[in-house]
């Protein structure tokens, strides 16, 4: 299932805007490229540095002819190093970004230390090779994760204990010879010093870090909202043209039969007439329907009412809902589909009639619409706990539900029709929004449909969701969560437990043309 | 009627429409009605007819790939063609007459608007219809 909302937290579990899927991939994206360049820029940077120090290290150790082990060791290192930027370079700029950003951790923390320890241990350090030590943890911070800038802080302490404890070799050069004593006599009371350093510097880099990641989730709420904005601007327009389009034909037809009545010869035969008038009040019909989804949605956004809950039997609020079902359309004869239903008798949702009615008009109105002729529909029914949480990865922490696991009744209407491919899923819920598949077919809407459902349950504190593979003929499965009435106990509802005893139900839909006179519907209940 | 019973196929994939167009020029033509393109083209084969309207919008085939598949068959090519499309002017009436419609009419339009249209595009002659055609692409042209 494709998830369609998730949430993007900012380090300290603020919760900021709820993303779509698609917008939290586009944050991540904007980040991994944010690194990627830092990457590419700081390891050039770093490489060229250190290629030049190699490079001084390399005139002044030939210039001053002192080519000894010491001196091999610490060009060696250097060289190490500058190879490594290389590597963090090429790595970032392939798109290997992780392993970039982990290289360059080694290069800027582990590799100095080695230098560090090895010229160390060869007796050819200097008090003043700390300031790669510091260097290491500054540079650290800069690309790499918060528990690597420790992990250098860390390193670079044991290095200076080291250097301490195991100072020059007593055959070393008389400079070499005055640190040994410098680093006995002094060495000790300044280990406390360097050692505030180290982690008062990446204490500090960590707090800055963290402003800063803050402020960059900040920015992706923005570009979110930029991006959210842009997009309904574009639903909107497609909206007018749509709505334009689909105004046309009933007018058409409207002013069409009206033009007809106007001619004499039409008039002579009260048969044409009556037939004409009819059509011609029907396609009005039609055009005052498209005009009240359209008002109602307006409504909706504009103010909604207070919530007055009740309890209502599903079974019931089914059987209300089907003879208001939009015919098929389509055919002219009657089509008749096998309406499947399975819940446990007796079962209740705690919501408003009207509302809830709505919603299962607009569900079922799709299947009937969205699926071939004759095609059946399955409703399925059941008590559950309210377990929804965010999942997600590194920035869409997990949220746990603050509220209490409320028993909530979800029902799950599927279709066996075109089915609804995953790109679409996450803006489906959306004002105006329709398939570009609809926008080509006859198949009459005005998107506003599953906007007014979502609008309505969540009124009522429920969810609504869709599972769909995109296949056609797979269909697609609505599932609305609604809660349960109060009297109901938690503990009834268990996550994913079989009901306890589901009833198969079957009703039959029977959908007319509206042409054909009869503007009715069959319900005939035959439950087993 | 002086003038023979004309045949005239509408292609529209909308029922109601198709339904009120029969009803509207059946006293003036013999109608035949197709609800795609393919279908279109499974009628145009069984009785060729002499006026062909057609909307953009469908599924499969559309209104504009028909028209240049009938302008691209030397059997069709001079076939009367109306557009009549609920796609705004703007949007489709250069891309409609550019396909090889003689006529682009946007919905809403009456029946008794469309009776006289549809007698001044059978009197159209092939050589109206190529001096048509070269005046809209040197118009775009240029």
């Amino acid at each position: 299932m494709t998830e369609t909302t998730e949430r993007i937290a900012s380090p300290d579990t603020a919760t900021h805007v709820v993303a779509t899927h698609d917008e939290a991939e586009s944050v991540r994206r904007y980040d991994r490229q944010r690194r990627q360049r830092l990457l590419i820029l700081l390891g050039a940077v770093f490489g060229v540095l250190i290629g030049v120090l190699f490079l001084v290290a390399l005139v002044l150790i030939v210039a001053l002819g002192r080519f000894g082990v010491t001196e091999i060791v610490q060009l060696g290192g250097i060289a190490l190093n500058a190879l490594l930027y290389l590597v963090v370079v090429i790595l970032a700029r392939r798109g290997y970004v992780e392993w970039s950003s982990a290289l360059f951790a080694v290069g800027a923390g582990v590799a100095p230390n080695l230098n560090v320890l090895a010229a160390t241990a060869a007796g050819g350090a200097n008090p003043f090779n700390v300031v790669f030590l510091l260097g290491a943890i500054v540079i650290v911070s800069l690309a790499g994760r918060p528990w690597m800038v420790f992990g250098t802080a860390l390193l670079s302490s044991i290095t200076t204990v080291y250097m301490v404890m195991f100072p020059p070799l007593p055959t070393a050069t008389p400079a070499q010879l005055a640190l040994h004593d410098y680093l006995i006599s002094a060495g000790s009371a300044n280990i406390p010093v360097l050692f505030v350093v180290y982690w008062g510097m990446a204490v500090l880099l960590l707090a800055q870090w963290r402003s800063y990641q803050r402020l960059l989730l900040e920015l992706a709420d923005v570009r979110t909202q930029v991006e959210r904005a842009r997009r309904l601007d574009e639903l909107k327009d497609q909206f007018i043209r749509n709505v334009n389009h689909e105004l046309r034909t009933p007018i058409m037809a409207l002013l069409g039969y009206v033009d007809l009545l106007m001619n004499p010869d039409t008039r002579r035969s009260a048969e044409k007439v009556e037939r004409y008038v009819q059509r011609a009040e029907h396609a009005g019909q039609s055009l005052r329907a498209l005009l009240a989804g359209i008002l109602d949605t307006r409504r909706l956004g504009a103010a909604p009412g207070p919530l007055e809950p009740a309890r209502l039997d599903l079974m019931t609020l089914l059987e209300d809902v089907i003879p208001l079902i939009p015919g098929d359309g389509e055919g002219q004869t009657p089509v008749e589909r096998a309406l499947r239903v399975r819940m446990t008798p007796g079962l209740a949702v705690w919501a408003e009639g009207i509302k809830a009615q709505q919603v299962f008009i607009n569900l079922l109105g799709n299947a009937v619409k969205y699926s071939e002729p004759g095609a059946p529909v399955d409703i399925e029914a059941r008590l559950v706990k309210d377990d929804q949480t965010a999942r997600g990865r590194w920035f869409q922490r997990a949220t746990p539900s603050t509220a209490p696991q409320e028993p909530m009744v979800e029902i799950v209407v599927r279709d066996y029709g075109l089915g609804i491919p995953p790109e679409s899923q996450p803006l489906l819920f959306q004002r105006f929004m329709r398939l570009p598949r609809d926008l080509e077919s006859s198949v009459i809407g005005s998107g506003l449909g599953l906007y007014l459902s979502r609008t309505l349950v969540e009124s009522m504190g429920g969810s609504i969701r869709v599972q769909s593979s995109g296949v056609p003929g797979e269909g697609s499965s609505f599932i609305v969560r609604l809660p349960a009435p109060p009297d109901i106990s938690a503990q009834a509802a268990l996550p994913g437990a079989p009901d306890p005893d589901p009833l198969d139900s079957s009703l039959r839909l029977v959908a007319v043309h509206p042409d054909d006179d009869a503007d009715v519907r069959q319900l005939s209940d035959q439950r087993s | 009627m002086a003038q023979p019973h004309r045949t005239i196929l509408v292609v529209d994939d909308n029922p109601a429409l198709l339904e009120l167009l029969r009803e509207g020029l059946s006293d003036h033509f013999t109608i035949l009605l197709a609800r795609d393109g393919a279908e279109g083209f499974i009628r145009m084969a069984e009785a060729p007819p002499d006026c062909a309207i057609i909307d953009i919008r469908m599924p499969g085939i559309d209104g504009l790939q028909f028209v240049r598949t009938l302008r691209g068959d030397p059997a069709t090519m001079d076939m009367p063609l109306i557009i009549l499309t609920a796609m705004p002017e703007e949007q489709g009436l250069l891309p409609g007459l550019l396909s090889g419609a003689d006529r682009y009419l946007t919905k809403p339009v009456l029946p008794s608007e469309l009776i006289p249209a549809i007698h001044d595009v059978i009197a159209l002659t092939a050589a109206d219809r190529t001096r048509r055609l070269r005046s809209l692409v040197e118009e775009e042209e240029s």
